[in-house]
Formats: C-alpha cells, sequence, structure tokens
C-alpha cells in the first residue's frame, strides 16, 4: 500500500465558505465558492479546470446524474449540465440562499437546506417538493436516510431533528448545538450523515461525533481522538460504509473505522484552516477532499493506510451481505435487521449502479440515461477483493443479481412531458392538444390543422386531464384517479348529429387509465390493471381485451389498433418491448401476436403510430425512425436517423407523423431539448425519408437507397391495393421511381465493368421490361456477351411473370365467369389484331377462317370466344367445377415455354397497344394528400360498377386484379388461340362422347379428352369441317345479340347437338392442329 | 419604376405558409402551388400567402432573416461596412412592409424587427446619398454600387439622373460663358 498523503492545497475559489462534491464516477470534483463560479477539476493536478460562473455567490454545490446542482444567493438550487454548464431546470426554490444540496443515492431526492429555515426535499420525477418547516433559524445540514423514512437535520436554532419523509413530522429533536441566529456567524457547520445502511446517524457534537442508532434514537457510541482540538463541523462516510471522516475547524481530518471505533488516519490542514466541505470519492480510489474557509482545495490519498484491520473485515462483511446472510456484518449488534434491510439497500444500491437517472426525459419516461450501464450478472467471489473492496458504492457490496433495466412509463406519442406548466397533451396529424396548467388556469386548447374539421375548443381541465387523443371525428381526455375521484375517460363527440355530443365513463375503482387513442368508430383506454377497454366513438363498451404486460402506449388508425408494452426483461440495459396491431372491427390483425420493438440500444421509445398508409412506425430517443417491413414477417427497417439531420447534440426531432407515399416524415426541431416549447409555436419541418445504408454518399448507395426504399413503398402499396384502396397514381410514380434506379444501377455497373453486379441488378429488376431495356443498353455497349445473358434472365422474369399471372388468376375465376360477358367482349376487340397475326404465324391450316377474320375482324375474335365458350361450357360441364382455371392453365404454361424471347422483342408493340386500348380505372378514391385518410371503397358500389362496364364498356378490364398492367395481356391474348382450336374437337367430342366412353370405358376425363383428340384426328375430312363450320356458325350467332352472352351461350350448347345432326360429318385442318398443339 | 411596380415584383417571392385547410394542387401560370395540406409548411408566392393569411386561411413562417436579433446583427454590419452588404432578402423592405402589415401577430417581436428594418433602410439610403453627394463632388465619370436591392435604386433613379443632367446643362453654360467671355476679351 501507498503511503498515505496530504497533497498541497490548492487555490479553487476566493475566500470564505465552499462546497466540494465529487460526480458520481469520481472522475470530476465539483467545488463552488463565493465568488460564484463553480469549478470542475479533473484531480488535484487539473491545471485546466472547467469554470462555470453561475451567480454572485454560490453556497452549496452537489452532483446528481450528469448535473451539478448549486445553490446561489438568489436563493434558487438550479441544475447545470455536466457537459456544458448551462442550466437545466430550477430544483427549488427558498426565500433565502440555500445551505446544503444533498441527492439520495437512489437520486430519487433531493434534499435542500435553506437559511429561511425550511429544508426542502425535491422530488425529480414527480416535480415536487415538500417542504419540512420547524427550525427557527436557518438550517445547517440536512441528511436523506438511506432507507427513505427520515430526515436529519441540523440547524442554528440549536436543534438536531430527525423529520419523518413521508408526514414531514418531528420524530426526535435534540438541542445539541450553540444557538446563533446566522449561517455566517455560527460556530459549526454540523454536517450530519448517516451511514450507508441507515442504522446510524451521525452528529458532529462539539469535538465528538455522535453516532445515534436508527431505532432507539440513542447515541450508541462517540467518536473521539485526542488530536481533535477545536470543534468537529463536517461529518461524512464512504461510500464502502467503513470509514468515517469528519474535519474540525482547526483543520484536522480525522478518518475512523466503523466497525472497530479506531482512528485510521489523522491529517492536519497545512494551514490549519477550518475545513467546510469533505467528500470521498465514489470510486475505490480512497481518496478524501476537501476544501476550506479560504477556499483552497486539496485531497488526501490512500486514507485507509494504517487501517490494518480493513482487509479481514472487509472481506468478512463483503461476504455477509453479498449473501444476504448476516454475520460479520458492518454493524454486529444489529444482526438481526440484517437481512431485509440488505434487500431493500440492494435494490436501491442496483438502480443507482445501473444509472436509472431521473432527469428531464428520466422524470417522465423513467429512462435509463447513463450509459454507463455495465453487465454484472455472476457473483464475486468474496476473496478476490480484499485490496480492492474499499472500493465505491460500484463494487461493494452487491447482491448477485440480473440488473434490471427501469420500465419506460406509459405515454402518449406526440405529447411532451407532464410536468411542464404548458405542454402539448397531443400533436398528431388532426391537431394540436395543449395544456395550460397554472395556479390559476387550468385548461386544455384544441386546435385542428384543417379547421374544416372542427372549429378550435377551449375546455376547462377541471377533471386534471393528462392524457389525450384527437380524430376528426373525436377528441378523448383522459385522467388517472385522484383522492377523491376515479379514473375517467371523457370524449367530446363532435361529429355526432345528436345535441349532446359528450360522454364520459369512470373506470373501475383502483382501476386507472394510462394511455388512450382514437380510431374510426371507437376509442381505447388501456389501464393499470393491464386492460384495454375498447368503447365505441359514442360511448358503447365494446370489448375488453388483457394487456399480456406493462403498457407502454396505444396508438389508434381507422380500423387499426397498436399496443406497445412491456414482455420480459431485456438484456443489458435494454427495455424489452413488444407490439401488436390489432384491427378493432375484427377481421383480419394485421400483427395479431405480439412482435418486438426494436429499439437502438439504451433507448426508449419516443414515439409510435401509423404512416398515412397505415403502417406502423416506431421512433426511439436515438432518433432512429423504423417502419414495419411487411416483406419480412413483422420485422422492422430503419428508415431515417434523425440524428443526422441535427446539428447540435442535444437537438432533437419529434416525430408528427409519416407519409410513405411523398417518402417524408413530419417533425418538429427541437434545440437543446427532446419537445416543441409551446410558445413560440414551433414550425413542422419535412424530413425525406433515407435508409441508412452504407456509403450513401456514393451514387450506387444513392441509388440503391431508392431502391430499397421503393421496393418498401411497393410493398405497402401491394397491401393497401388487396385493401381495397385505390393506390395506381402512386404504384405507377413508385414502380417508375424503382425503374429509374434499376437502370441507373445497372448503367453504373455497366460502365465500371462489373457485368456480374449488372446481371444481379437485372436479376433484381421488377419486370422484364426493365430488362429489356438493360438489354438495348448493354447492346449499345457492345457487351454482347451480357446482353445474351440478360436475355435469359428476361425470359425467365417473363416466365415467372406469367406464373404468377396465372396463380393470380385462379381465385378470381368466379368473378371473372360472373362478369365473364364483358370481359370477352373487352378482349375481344382489344386483341383481335394481335391474334390474328399470331395465328398467322402459328397455322397455316386456319386459312379460311383467317380470311373470315380479315374480312371481319370483330366477328373473327367473337367466334373465338365464342367457340372458348363453348368448349368450357360443353366439354367439361360434367368434369370440372371451374373450367375457366383447366382450360387457362395449361395454355399459358405452353404459351411460355414455347415462346421465350420472341415475346421480349414483340413487347413494345403490344404494350403499346395495351396503353393505348382506354382501361377502366378501378372505382376508387384518390389518395388525395399527404394526410388524407385513405377510404375504402364502398362495397355496395362494386356490383353497380360492374353493372355500368356490362353495359356500355366494350373496351375495359373488369377489376383491379384483372388490370393488364403488363404482359397478362400478353398472355390473355395468347391462351385465346389455343382455346379456340380445341372447339371442333369439342364439338365432336360431344357429339360422339357416349360412343366414345364405350370404346374407353376406364378412361379418365382427362385421358379422355387425349384420345378423343387422337381419334378426332384420324376422322375424315369432312366431319372436321363440319364441325369447323359449326363452330364459326354458332359463335355469328353470338354475336348478334353480344348483350346477353349468358343466354346466348346457353343457347348454343343447345343447338350445337341440333345442328350437328343436320350437318353431317366434316373436316377442318384447323382443329387437327389445334389438337396437336393440345395434346 | 415605381414602389407599387416594385412591390409588384416582390409579392412573386415564396414565402412558407401553414395552411388550414385541405386543397388540391393550382395550376397557375407561373407554376404549379400545393397541394396544401393542413398543417403541414408549404412554400407559395408571397400575394397568395398574404392573400390566404388575410382570409385566415393559413400562418405564415416568417422568414429566418426576419428576426431581431439577425437583424441587429445586419444593421451592425451594414454600419460597419463602407460599401453595401448582402441583404438577406432581395425586397427585404417590402417584404418586411407586408408581412408586418398582414401579420404583425406572427411575428415575435413586431415592433423591433419593424424599427431595425426602417434603421437598415436609413443607414443605406444615407449611405447611397453621401456616396451620390461624393461622386458629384469629385465629378467621377462612373461608379459602381453593388448590393443595391431594386427599391434603393428605384429610389434615386428618378430624380439623380435629372439632376445629373441640370448639373450638365449647367456646368455647359458656364462653360459657354466662360468661353465668350475669353473671346470678348
Amino acid at each position: 500500500m501507498q503511503i498515505k498523503k496530504m497533497r498541497p492545497t490548492r487555490f479553487a475559489h476566493f475566500e470564505g465558505h465552499t462546497d466540494i462534491c465529487y460526480t458520481d464516477d469520481g472522475r470530476y470534483m465539483i467545488t463552488c465558492g463565493t465568488d460564484g463560479e463553480v469549478r470542475i477539476f479533473e484531480g488535484l493536478d487539473d491545471d485546466d479546470c472547467k469554470t462555470h460562473v453561475v451567480a454572485e455567490c454560490a453556497s452549496a454545490v452537489a452532483y446528481r446524474d450528469g448535473h451539478f446542482l448549486v445553490g446561489t444567493d438568489s436563493n434558487v438550487v438550479q441544475a447545470y449540465t455536466m457537459d456544458e454548464g448551462s442550466p437545466d431546470g430550477i430544483i427549488t426554490r427558498f426565500t433565502a440562499p440555500p445551505t446544503q444540496i444533498v441527492v439520495s443515492k437512489d437520486n430519487k431526492r433531493v434534499a435542500c437546506a435553506g437559511s429561511d429555515m425550511t429544508i426542502r426535499v425535491h422530488d425529480p420525477q414527480a416535480y415536487k417538493d415538500t417542504v419540512f418547516t420547524g427550525h427557527q433559524a436557518p438550517v445547517l445540514s440536512v441528511a436523506i436516510d438511506p432507507k427513505g423514512e427520515y430526515l436529519a437535520s441540523s440547524s442554528c436554532d440549536g436543534s438536531i431533528r430527525v423529520w419523518d419523509l413521508k408526514t414531514t413530522s418531528v420524530v426526535v429533536s435534540w438541542n445539541l448545538l450553540p444557538k446563533t441566529n446566522n449561517l455566517s456567524s455560527s460556530h459549526t457547520l454540523c454536517r450530519l450523515t448517516w451511514t450507508p445502511n441507515g442504522h446510524h446517524l451521525l452528529v458532529p457534537v462539539d469535538s465528538k461525533v455522535h453516532l445515534y442508532d436508527r431505532s432507539s434514537w440513542q447515541v450508541v457510541h462517540q467518536l473521539s481522538d485526542e488530536s481533535i482540538k477545536g470543534t468537529v463541523s463536517v461529518t461524512t462516510v464512504s461510500p464502502c460504509g467503513r470509514f468515517i471522516a469528519a474535519a474540525c475547524l482547526d483543520g484536522v481530518i480525522i478518518v475512523w473505522n466503523t466497525t472497530t471505533y479506531q482512528t485510521v488516519m489523522t491529517e492536519k490542514h497545512p494551514k490549519a484552516l477550518a475545513v467546510c466541505g469533505l467528500a470521498w470519492n465514489p470510486t475505490g480510489k480512497k481518496e478524501l477532499a476537501f476544501v476550506d474557509i479560504d477556499g483552497q482545495f486539496g485531497t488526501v490519498e490512500n486514507v485507509t493506510y494504517g487501517d490494518n484491520t480493513s482487509a479481514a473485515i472487509n472481506t468478512d462483511s463483503n461476504a455477509g451481505v453479498e449473501n444476504g446472510a448476516t454475520g460479520g456484518g458492518d454493524f454486529p449488534p444489529l444482526d438481526v435487521d440484517m437481512e431485509e434491510d440488505d434487500d431493500e439497500f440492494s435494490i436501491s444500491k442496483i438502480k443507482s449502479q445501473l444509472g436509472f437517472a431521473d432527469d428531464e426525459e428520466g422524470t417522465y419516461l423513467g429512462i435509463p440515461k447513463d450509459s454507463e450501464l455495465k453487465v454484472d450478472f455472476g457473483t464475486k467471489p468474496p476473496d478476490d477483493d480484499s485490496a480492492s473492496i474499499l472500493t465505491s458504492k460500484d463494487v461493494a457490496p452487491v447482491v448477485p443479481m440480473m440488473k434490471m433495466p427501469e420500465l419506460q412509463k406509459p405515454f402518449q406519442p406526440g405529447m411532451s412531458p407532464e410536468y411542464l406548466n404548458d405542454r402539448y397533451m397531443l400533436w398528431n396529424n388532426v391537431g394540436i392538444v395543449r395544456q395550460y396548467s397554472s395556479e390559476d388556469e387550468n385548461s386544455i386548447d384544441v386546435e385542428f390543422h384543417d379547421t374544416s374539421v372542427h372549429h378550435a375548443l377551449h375546455l376547462n381541465n377541471s377533471l386534471g386531464h393528462t392524457m389525450a387523443a384527437l380524430s376528426s371525428q373525436a377528441l378523448a381526455m383522459a385522467c388517472e384517479s385522484q383522492e377523491d375521484q376515479p379514473s375517467k375517460l371523457v370524449v367530446h363527440h363532435f361529429s355526432a348529429w345528436g345535441s349532446n355530443k359528450e360522454w364520459y365513463v369512470d373506470m373501475p375503482e383502483e382501476e386507472d387509465i394510462l394511455a388512450v387513442c382514437l380510431g374510426t368508430d371507437w376509442v381505447a383506454v388501456a389501464t393499470d390493471r393491464r386492460n384495454l377497454r375498447i368503447f365505441s366513438t359514442s360511448g358503447i363498451q365494446r370489448d375488453l381485451i388483457s394487456i399480456p404486460g406493462p403498457v407502454v402506449c396505444i396508438v389508434g388508425s381507422e380500423d387499426q389498433l397498436m399496443l406497445i408494452f412491456h414482455n420480459g426483461m431485456g438484456v443489458s440495459g435494454d427495455q424489452h418491448l413488444v407490439s401488436n396491431v390489432l384491427s378493432v372491427s375484427g377481421g383480419r390483425h394485421p400483427v395479431p401476436l405480439a412482435c418486438p420493438v426494436p429499439l437502438s440500444p439504451r433507448s426508449f421509445l419516443a414515439w409510435a403510430g401509423f404512416s398515412d398508409e397505415g403502417t406502423p412506425i416506431i421512433m426511439d430517443s436515438a432518433g432512429m425512425v423504423r417502419i414495419m417491413h411487411l416483406k419480412y414477417g413483422y420485422n422492422w427497417t430503419s428508415i431515417l436517423d434523425t440524428k443526422s439531420h441535427t446539428r447540435g447534440k442535444s437537438d432533437h426531432y419529434f416525430l408528427l407523423g409519416a407519409s410513405e407515399t411523398q417518402g417524408n416524415l413530419r417533425c418538429i426541431l427541437c434545440k437543446g431539448i427532446r419537445y416543441p416549447p409551446v410558445l413560440p409555436k414551433p414550425h413542422v419541418s419535412i424530413l425525406n425519408m433515407q435508409i441508412p445504408l452504407c456509403e450513401l454518399e456514393t451514387e450506387k448507395s444513392e441509388l440503391e437507397e431508392k431502391a430499397v426504399r421503393t421496393g418498401l413503398l411497393l410493398n405497402t402499396l401491394a397491401r393497401l391495393n388487396t385493401q381495397g384502396y385505390e393506390m395506381d397514381d402512386s404504384k405507377s410514380q413508385a414502380d417508375k421511381i424503382m425503374k429509374e434506379a434499376m437502370i441507373k444501377l445497372f448503367a453504373l455497373a455497366c460502365r465500371s465493368e462489373r457485368d456480374s453486379r449488372a446481371l444481379e441488378v437485372c436479376q433484381l429488376m421488377p419486370s422484364y421490361h426493365t430488362v429489356e431495356l438493360a438489354i438495348k443498353y448493354a447492346g449499345k455497349l457492345r457487351r454482347l456477351q451480357l446482353a445474351e445473358r440478360l436475355g435469359e434472365i428476361a425470359a425467365a422474369k417473363m416466365e415467372e411473370e406469367l406464373e404468377r399471372e396465372s396463380k393470380s388468376q385462379t381465385p378470381v375465376v368466379d368473378d371473372l365467369q360472373m362478369y365473364g360477358g364483358g370481359i370477352r367482349r373487352i378482349r375481344a376487340r382489344r386483341e383481335e389484331e394481335e391474334e390474328d397475326e399470331e395465328e398467322l404465324a402459328h397455322s397455316h391450316y386456319q386459312e379460311e377462317v383467317h380470311n373470315q377474320s380479315l374480312d371481319n375482324p370483330l366477328l373473327a375474335a367473337a367466334i373465338r370466344k365464342d367457340s372458348n365458350t363453348i368448349s368450357l361450357g360443353d366439354l367439361f360441364s360434367q368434369s370440372s367445377k371451374n373450367p375457366f382455371k383447366k382450360s387457362v392453365t395449361p395454355t399459358s404454361g405452353f404459351q411460355s415455354s414455347k415462346r421465350g424471347i420472341d415475346v421480349i422483342d414483340q413487347f413494345r408493340k403490344s404494350r403499346k397497344k395495351a396503353e393505348g386500348s382506354p382501361v377502366l380505372k378501378p372505382i376508387v378514391k384518390k389518395l388525395q394528400s399527404i394526410q388524407t385518410t385513405l377510404k375504402k371503397k364502398a362495397q355496395e358500389a362494386l356490383p353497380a360498377t360492374v353493372d355500368k362496364e356490362n353495359q356500355s364498356e366494350n373496351t375495359t378490364a373488369s377489376s383491379p386484379k384483372t388490370q393488364p398492367s403488363n404482359p397478362f395481356k400478353k398472355k390473355e391474348t395468347s391462351a385465346q388461340p389455343a382455346v379456340k382450336k380445341q372447339s371442333a374437337l369439342q364439338l365432336w367430342l360431344a357429339d360422339n362422347e357416349e360412343s366414345f366412353k364405350l370404346q374407353y370405358p376406364d378412361a379418365t376425363e382427362n385421358n379422355l379428352l387425349a384420345k378423343a383428340a387422337l381419334m378426332f384426328k384420324d376422322v375424315d375430312n369432312d366431319t372436321k369441317q363440319k364441325y369447323k363450320s359449326l363452330a364459326a356458325g354458332i359463335t355469328a350467332q353470338t354475336l348478334l345479340s353480344d348483350d346477353d352472352k349468358k343466354r346466348k351461350r346457353e343457347e348454343s350448347t343447345e343447338e350445337s347437338p341440333m345442328e350437328k345432326k343436320t350437318k353431317g360429318s366434316g373436316l377442318s385442318k384447323l382443329s387437327a392442329f389445334a389438337f396437336s398443339k393440345d395434346s | 419604376m415605381d414602389a407599387t411596380e416594385i412591390e409588384f415584383l416582390a409579392e412573386k417571392f415564396p414565402i412558407t405558409i401553414v395552411p388550414n385547410f385541405a386543397q388540391e394542387k393550382l395550376y397557375l401560370i407561373s407554376g404549379d402551388v400545393g397541394p396544401f395540406n393542413p398543417g403541414i409548411p408549404l412554400e407559395v408566392p408571397m400575394w397568395l400567402g398574404m392573400n390566404l393569411r388575410q382570409r385566415g386561411k393559413c400562418r405564415l413562417v416568417i422568414p429566418p432573416w426576419m428576426d431581431a436579433e439577425k437583424l441587429a446583427e445586419k444593421k451592425e454590419e451594414e454600419s460597419q461596412s463602407k460599401v453595401f452588404t448582402e441583404m438577406p432578402c432581395e425586397h427585404y423592405l417590402v417584404v418586411a412592409q407586408l408581412l408586418l402589415s398582414a401579420a404583425p401577430e406572427d411575428i415575435p417581436n413586431s415592433q423591433q424587427v419593424k424599427t431595425l428594418v426602417k434603421d437598415m433602410w436609413d443607414l443605406r439610403i444615407s449611405k447611397l446619398r453621401s456616396s451620390v453627394a461624393e461622386f458629384i463632388k469629385i465629378e467621377g465619370t462612373h461608379a459602381k454600387l453593388d448590393r443595391l436591392t431594386l427599391l434603393e435604386i428605384n429610389s434615386i433613379r428618378p430624380f439623380l439622373p435629372h439632376a445629373f443632367d441640370h448639373l450638365h446643362r449647367l456646368s455647359k453654360a458656364a462653360y459657354t460663358s466662360k468661353l465668350s467671355q475669353t473671346q470678348e476679351l
């Protein structure tokens, strides 16, 4: 061990009373003095200390959680940030200068003694002061009981009192000190202390230090030493609780061992000046810092030298406490209490170790602030640390247990903290709810962004509402229970048409509302009994759902309700939040089971809500905004790091909302604070989404980011589309952006000679049109090899698309059939040309029909359609319930496999045609604006529009699903001839079925067809011809009355056998061809 | 160009407003404006902003330079500098005048802002006048005046050339009379 040493003192402040404290990490010493300055020293040798001028004169200083608190001659105790020394809130006010500031171990109380004879205990979480009055003269010193029950104080009136912290009543009082009327004339400072375990109160009286027992309030011991000549004025106990240090007016500093009451160290101030401040280093440095009345400060290092008993006892006591057992504790006589006391003691200690502090955020959200959260899971072997034991409260007796992160308190997204007098109860995309609570006024102001929704409201907040939710239909407010009234939900349903628009409901006794939200036609509240109560906006209680954990917030949007709650323990000081997204009206729940909410390390949830498109979005306190990425299940992806947009470190963005289609977020920049001020009214700023990819400054990443972001948007649009919203504009726009980004990426890859990357880009392209463009580009660059490979990709892509189309078609087959007449007509007209061309290319057997169709293309097309109808009705009527499906699937497969790349070659042409033909816009409201709520298209509207289609629209597709955005049309086209070619065969088959079945009794429907085809091939030409013309005849007839397809179809099926009889047999080469393709 | 014409030009400058109504895009000859979304800031031409403000349809977002502190700084800079300094806005006086008359309650410290703008104007005009005086005194043939705003130029434009004309005429007359005198002698 090193020799203890008293270093020469150095100048800190002017002459006069000074005070000192350490920061919790023991790194800095903070002093204040009569010159009104606060100096922060990094050790005694720090030549470049930070100086902050705080007032004319500063009398007391304390450290609390990144802030230093200073009591000044302006009669306030003010907090300043440690980093910048900027004021950060007033802790409390006196009518005379404060004399001492004491922060409790758990940082949850700040006790201040004032010269105005009062003691104020400030609760930083509730922002409430408890005032202790009773002293008859300025209060000299206060000390908070580590167990949180008592408060001890000494005063110039000579009394020392112990107060009950809760009731503020005096528990015990002694008159021990000489009476004075003023702090400056007082002989002693009488700085009292509790031992860290709270068993004893140390009071410096005259030249001794009295140890009072907690329960009996009797003096159990009097510490004294022969070296003490003057009055002991300051006492303090080391953080480990094993040493008591005292300083006297004649400059003597003494350290005793708490167990043996032996003197460990005696030091004398070099100038024998009175010491007025004494502080232990909270870490294990065994360092004692002091300040004297001359403004000098100094330290004593290695104060335990000479404490020969320390090691042994240390180990002993440490082991005892660690096991939560008794023996060998600090105060052997009190063994009986030890166990429970230790428990209490540990919890508060663990909290303080974790640094769960309360500050402007912490107070209201209860959030871990300190970044130095150490994971300390294991137990500490008691014997390895006998040397380091003396140490700090960090390392000192720790009960082995997991560190628990403090749970975030429930909040309303878009609110500012409750302790502010003027605050936002809510700021969302409907309006702003402000709360003004001063002594003479308590009111709520509601302002709507859109004045056409409702005029502004001014309400008297007599119930003390703290939570609000606002939608364009209603305003919901809730308050927690107070002494005389239960927790209450009040709803102003201003879109109601009745005379009574307001209703309220009381929660059951002892159930408090913690969060409230509104959706379309419903209100929900979450309570501390973990109930989610759902009401209708007019007050019907609709549902009660149990929340599986303490709720953090609930948000509503239209039908969706997002519920975020704590669920289990996070690791390394993080919270573990999960979210559900439920559909209130029943239906399919978007996220039925709890999915974890991602938070940046050691951050808390700052905002949660839905984008204008209804996708869940969250923001954490680290400024990261995340959106649910439905493509990857219920996981989330970051869309913006708002911190990258702030200039200052303490600037924050306060999120208000987001629009995916516009790709931006609405937020308020708050400089130096987390929440926007009420006055002056802040301005909304718009931030564009930017997914934090790597190397965002490069062109490549920029394009990639664009592609990823657009991909997200497309997912959302696809989801909205299935939900029946009209998103065509945004979709085509997004498609365009996507294609553009992809093509640019491809070009970039080509230019940088990265062929394989270029190839990959193409594989990622959304459609083969884009690949097509890429091929052209590659061709221009004379990258023939690349172009060739791209051709393969294009082919594969097209096939894929066709398959997807055919798959997506199957579920809607019924609709298609229902509205089939219209569709067929549409197709007939639109595709006539192409079809004819294709036929030419495909079959030279079809000359006859072809001629016919050249003469009258419309007729030809109709023939085809109709023969299709016949074949469906006839051939498969017995076997299949879904004839359309059967005919389509094989043909499409056949088409794609056969044609491959040459389709691409024709693509442009066909596409042009498709665009040229008028297309019915699906019947939905446009997404009007960023904030517009999407309206579902009315279900009733659907039949009506369908009617319209059938009647008048010759050139429309029937529903958004069949809307041929790309090659779908192509496929339909190609499907038609194949189907058509069966017609004659089918007619023939229908006629000869019976004989056929006799011939092949064991044939199934499917191979029956194949066999029939074989037979039909062998049938003589005349028969074929006959069937061919028969088919043509029927379709021609159909055309005459194409208003009523259905009837026609029945007719034609009836006719076919009849006509067959009259005409006999014929032969058609076309039919033969059709069959051969088919088989 | 008179003041009304300059005001007309200044009204084309954009200003940010926060509308309290919803409206589709407006397709104007000079360009599209909108769409208007309640609560979302948006840039519109000054004339439109003024009109909407007068009808109580929006809140104006005061341009950042119209802040008492910044204006005081600017004024200080202007008074320290010999030459004209760059103004925060091409039509600072017009814009300030329009905003202060239309929505004084939207501007924090509007009285102070008003005074500062007026001070700045006075400073610059006096600078301009003194430089004109100097120009005439030294009988300069050309002068360069950068960073003058339109209104400032136009405040002396009708008068200055006219005055120069007169001066020229007078000096010419003086010269001819002198010449004739010498001839007579």
